[in-house]
């Protein structure tokens, strides 16, 4: 087990609003001379409650290493208000906008940098496009660049009870969409997904959006077993955009149930910490 | 929504990050709160924020809510040093966060003067809310949604603890593949587990379930059979202690989770004769198909229908 940076003492949760469009977040101050702000956005649904110690971890390490950071859940996920069901990529991509806000009255008016994990890294790209200067950089680890694809993955529960309740799937993935497009709201995992929800996924395909990337932007990519190189799809990000960087980064998918319990993700910090210095 | 977030420390000296929720304006605050503990390694929320969609019931009753995250878990401080989820839920199992759950008791005491609790919640947090109240009286009823009696990480290969009902599915799902090529292919290239199917497709060779001694705990019924290997001690005397002195529980299974059977095979069928004279304390409630975490709107609806009624019943 690697040791852990103790909290320290630095740490404030927080509520941010009242009913529905209350923020909650939590702020982890920077040990020392502060080298700047870090704004955190969550995985998606479930894949944020697998993940989250490692982002607690994270943030921990963060603060030790001098950034001041701030996590925070999304509206209609964890203790934030709302219900998921009423809640849509543009509300996320607003909620990021404000923890932005509340992050700059919290640490100073530098602006921030933000680290996204998986789906909650296209929305960091996506608010960071809308600020522009306001974002200092873009990390993003394990990306999802092509939000439909990954809709569809999110199905996958949704068939995997199918075939617990009646044996066999009597619904597959396209019928399910097809569905969603007439209004209706499918489960996946507990989590009720809607029409609005899937138009707002499937707009956010990176290769589809040029006003991306304009700063620097670090993208943490899992290697397929034995690949060294970028996936053809990242590596074609940089052949466009020269802010992009792409590094390779070994990680257990701890945003999933799996046998491990994960309360770090090294590889990542490492890349990201590095990435970090080199932006000062 | 007029959620508190409660930072409280347990006895060694952790920041507990929890959630306080009161009733509703219009609704009389009554002496009595709920305590949802954290469910696995979830958090506060539990999957799909569970917790957080079965509150209501509780509040719309008057009972306040409090959802705490244990040491080491959540946002909360301190560290857990197992790699493997089955030794890390072992822990849980056997009582490591019973402070975590005392120091939110106590919490609510000082802070809110509420006297009488009702302690649960999913899977661990329910159990670590069984051994909790095994120790304190303040704890008025048990409040239990898949509810594990077993013990993790014994090191025994998985199918040497299976129920009767666990194989009689397993077997069902082996001959539904009988006809199904890929299977065939499967099994021909050794990547079969080959003792689950064995288990499954002779179940009279073995029966079901490891099993241990007859053995005598302080304060629990003598077991009329062989008790499961797997068992965990301490659920035993917990629930026989709980529901002695009168409290009652309310257990909620997920009909396609394993946990009901095993409930019912290592729990209820060795003590069926000494559970008799605690029926009117013990309720047991199953949701038909849902999975463990009740990842369904109409199984969440469900489990809310069956905690509102125990709760007129017995709250009322």
């Amino acid at each position: 087990m690697s040791a852990m940076p103790a909290p320290g003492g630095g740490e404030e949760p927080f509520f941010d609003g009242e009913g529905d469009t209350r923020l909650f977040g939590f702020a982890h101050r920077p040990v020392g001379e502060s080298r700047g702000t870090v704004v955190f956005c969550h995985a998606f649904a479930e894949e944020k409650l697998w993940s989250h110690r490692v982002y607690v971890t994270f943030a921990r390490e963060l603060a030790q290493a001098g950034y001041g950071v701030l996590r925070f859940d999304v509206r209609g996920e964890g203790d934030s208000g709302s219900d998921f069901e009423e809640t849509t990529v543009e509300t996320r991509i607003e909620d990021t906008l404000r923890a932005l806000q509340l992050a700059q009255q919290r640490f100073g008016r530098a602006a921030p940098v933000l680290v996204g994990h998986r789906f909650g890294g296209s929305i960091a790209l996506a608010a960071a496009a809308r600020v522009g200067a306001n974002v200092r950089g873009v990390a993003v680890w394990d990306p999802v660049p092509d939000g439909a694809e990954y809709f569809s993955a999110l199905l996958r529960t949704n068939l995997t009870t199918q075939m617990a309740v009646h044996g066999k799937v009597t619904r597959t993935r396209d019928v399910l969409i097809k569905s969603i497009l007439e209004g209706e709201t499918v489960v996946a995992d507990g989590y009720g997904l809607g029409p609005a929800l899937y138009r707002g996924m499937s707009e956010l395909n990176w290769a589809q959006q040029p006003e991306w990337f304009t700063q620097p932007t670090l993208l943490v990519e899992v290697p397929v077993a034995g690949r060294t190189e970028p996936s053809a799809g990242l590596a074609a990000i940089t052949q466009t955009k020269p802010s992009v960087t792409v590094q390779l980064a070994t990680e257990p998918p701890f945003w999933r149930e799996t046998r491990q319990f994960h309360r770090r993700a090294g590889a990542f910090t490492a890349a990201t910490l590095g990435w970090l210095g080199s932006l000062a | 929504m007029s959620e508190q977030i409660v930072t409280l420390r347990n006895p060694q000296g952790h920041a507990l990050h929890c959630m306080y929720e009161a009733p509703p304006a219009g609704v009389p605050r009554r002496d009595l709160a709920c305590v949802l503990l954290s469910p696995g390694v979830k958090m506060r929320v539990a999957p799909h924020r569970l917790y957080r969609k079965v509150a209501g019931e509780f509040l719309a009753r008057g009972i306040s809510v409090m959802r705490v995250d244990f040491h080491g878990l959540g946002d909360s401080e301190g560290e857990l040093p197992e790699e493997q989820l089955d030794q890390l839920y072992r822990q849980v199992q056997l009582g490591r966060h019973i402070d975590d759950a005392r120091a939110a008791l106590r919490w609510l005491e000082r802070e809110q003067g509420i006297k009488r609790f009702i302690i649960g919640g999913l899977c661990g947090g329910a159990l670590t809310g069984l051994l909790t109240a095994e120790g304190d009286e303040s704890i008025a009823a048990l409040y239990a949604i898949g509810i594990p009696v077993i013990i993790d990480g014994t090191g025994a290969h998985e199918s040497a603890n299976m129920t009767q009902g666990q194989l009689r599915e397993m077997r069902g799902t082996y001959l539904s593949k009988l006809l199904d090529p890929r299977a065939w292919l499967r099994l021909l290239s050794f990547r079969s587990d080959f003792r689950t199917i064995l288990r499954a497709l002779l179940p009279k060779a073995r029966p079901a379930g490891a099993k241990g001694a007859v053995a005598a705990a302080a304060g629990v019924p003598a077991p009329a059979s062989a008790l499961a290997a797997n068992l965990n001690p301490r659920y035993a005397p917990a629930m026989f202690r709980l529901l002695r002195r009168g409290a009652p529980a309310l257990l909620i299974f997920s009909g396609a989770d394993r946990l009901h059977a095993e409930y019912q095979e290592k729990f209820v069928a060795p003590w069926s004769g000494a559970l008799g004279e605690f029926d009117r304390l013990l309720r047991v409630d199953v949701v038909p198909h849902a999975n463990h975490v009740l990842g369904d709107p109409a199984w969440v609806d469900a489990a809310r229908a069956l905690t509102a009624d125990w709760l007129d019943q017995r709250f009322s």
